[in-house]
């Protein structure tokens, strides 16, 4: 038995693909849709074509980005010494809503998982390993999650890192061990940031 | 549906939704369970250190036909040292990859609790020892009734001389007579020494030198034999080695 005409069954069933969302919120998403104009319907599907067709990833730092290089790549008043090695876009937000850090960023789109399947190699390590041997940098501020896989990619990276003769360090635990980067308050991360140790 | 608390050590999670995570753990007294542990990822939460990967702790899960949920719980090992040494966290990643591999869920095996704990306990005091995680594959094969006949060849029951072979398909020694030729080649040191794996206490088995060709032999015979059970490469092993061939 049918019980939704069929383009409401195919948004429900898209809606559900997204993290975070059960067919229950699927359903109440695609109603509330429904619920509005078509001109706001519109300016939904517009905005997820475009962010998808403009944003492509910074052929320096790996951000997602509109323009290549990305803007916090460009600022002049970016101390290009620094660099911070961030897991994902998201941590970079949070970063800088700190205002402790004034360097520039590498993002690897994940963190290193063995039972995952996820190793270094699916990572933006190899980027990472080329930036440091053009650019000159004083220190390299690992701030991976604080929970098992941003631990191991913390690890890894020294390992690899260490033999270049470059400082590494990797932001404090002042957060508590397993959470997410992002979810961090900015008093809290900020202390981390500035009570970073060499690895 | 009911609360149970029970010993557990934490095998994987995965993200869900804003702050939650699903949690896979071996608990000592329903074997592999999922649950779903609430806020977790919030750095501010109680519960984030008690759902790391390896922690040994005491939960209390709320229990429903499909996916639990965790109420509460007590660490009371964390292991942390286990997450801050990347060899010992590979190590212990595919140790628990191959009891999620092996075991279905809510198939209580107390044996595999204990040799999985008392594994990490090892892994803490003496560091991840190749000769551990092989005492590991060979115990958890033969707990789950796969345990490899080593005393004589499998097919003609000839008691074992200088030259044999391993057959995971046939699940044992070959003697060179009934040896069809494509298996591994094994020496009396190493089939002894897995026979020791099986039967000695753990500890014990710590001042066993291990030389370069044994641990070779041991390593391609319990990869292939895994194989043959698993059917498919765990996704561990491929990192665990990488690091191993790493030499900055
Ligand atoms: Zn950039
Ligand atoms: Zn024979």
């Amino acid at each position: 038995m049918r019980y939704f005409a069929r383009p409401l069954s195919r948004l429900m069933s898209q809606l559900a693909k997204l993290p975070g969302i059960g067919p229950k919120t699927a359903q109440r998403l695609t109603f509330y849709i429904m619920g509005g104009s078509l001109e706001s319907a519109r300016e939904l599907a517009n905005a997820i074509i475009e962010a998808r067709e403009k944003i492509r990833y910074c052929s320096v730092c790996c951000n997602y980005t509109e323009e290549d290089p990305c803007p916090i790549c460009q600022a002049p008043e970016r101390d290009r010494s620094l660099l911070c090695v961030v897991e994902n876009p998201r941590d970079i937000l949070a970063m800088e809503k700190t205002g402790e850090f004034k360097g520039i960023y590498h993002v690897l789109h994940g963190s290193i998982s063995p039972i995952d399947g996820i190793g270094p190699d699916n990572l933006r390590i190899k980027e990472l390993l080329e930036r440091l041997k053009k650019d000159n940098f004083q220190e390299i501020i690992v701030a991976t999650d604080p929970n098992v896989e941003g631990e191991a990619t913390a690890l890894y990276l020294a390992r690899i890192i260490k033999p270049l003769g470059i400082r590494i360090s990797r932001i404090a635990h002042g957060l508590p061990v397993g959470g997410d980067l992002e979810y961090a308050d900015e008093v809290t991360l900020g202390k981390a940031l500035q009570g970073r140790k060499e690895l | 549906m009911s609360l149970v608390r029970t010993e557990a050590l934490i095998m994987k999670g995965m993200d869900l939704g804003e702050a939650d995570r699903i949690v896979t753990a071996f608990t000592r007294k329903k074997g592999k369970v999922r649950m779903v542990a609430g806020g977790v990822r919030r750095t501010r939460s109680s519960m984030a250190a008690l759902v790391q990967p390896f922690t040994y702790s005491s939960l209390v899960i709320y229990s429903t036909s499909s996916l639990g949920r965790l109420r509460h719980g007590e660490i009371i090992e964390s292991f942390a040292g286990l997450r801050e040494d990347l060899v010992s966290m590979a190590s212990a990643s595919y140790l628990m990859e191959l009891v999620d591999f092996l075991l279905g869920e809510e198939d209580s095996q107390e044996g595999v609790f204990t040799l999985l704990l008392n594994t990490l306990q090892l892994f803490k005091e003496v560091g991840p020892r190749v000769l551990a995680i092989r005492t590991f594959e060979l115990r958890l094969m033969a707990i789950l009734g796969y345990s490899p006949h080593l005393d004589s060849c499998v097919v003609c029951g000839a008691d074992y001389e200088n030259k044999a072979f391993f057959s995971s398909n046939q699940g044992g020694i070959i003697c060179s007579n009934c040896s069809g030729g494509g298996k591994i080649p094994v020496s009396l040191g190493s089939v002894r020494l897995m026979n020791e794996l099986l039967t000695k206490p753990l500890r014990k088995l710590l001042n066993i030198r291990l030389d370069g060709l044994m641990e070779e032999e041991m390593e391609r015979i319990m990869t292939d034999y895994i194989l043959y059970h698993t059917e498919r490469e765990l996704k561990s092993l491929s990192f665990l080695r990488s690091l191993k061939s790493f030499n900055p």
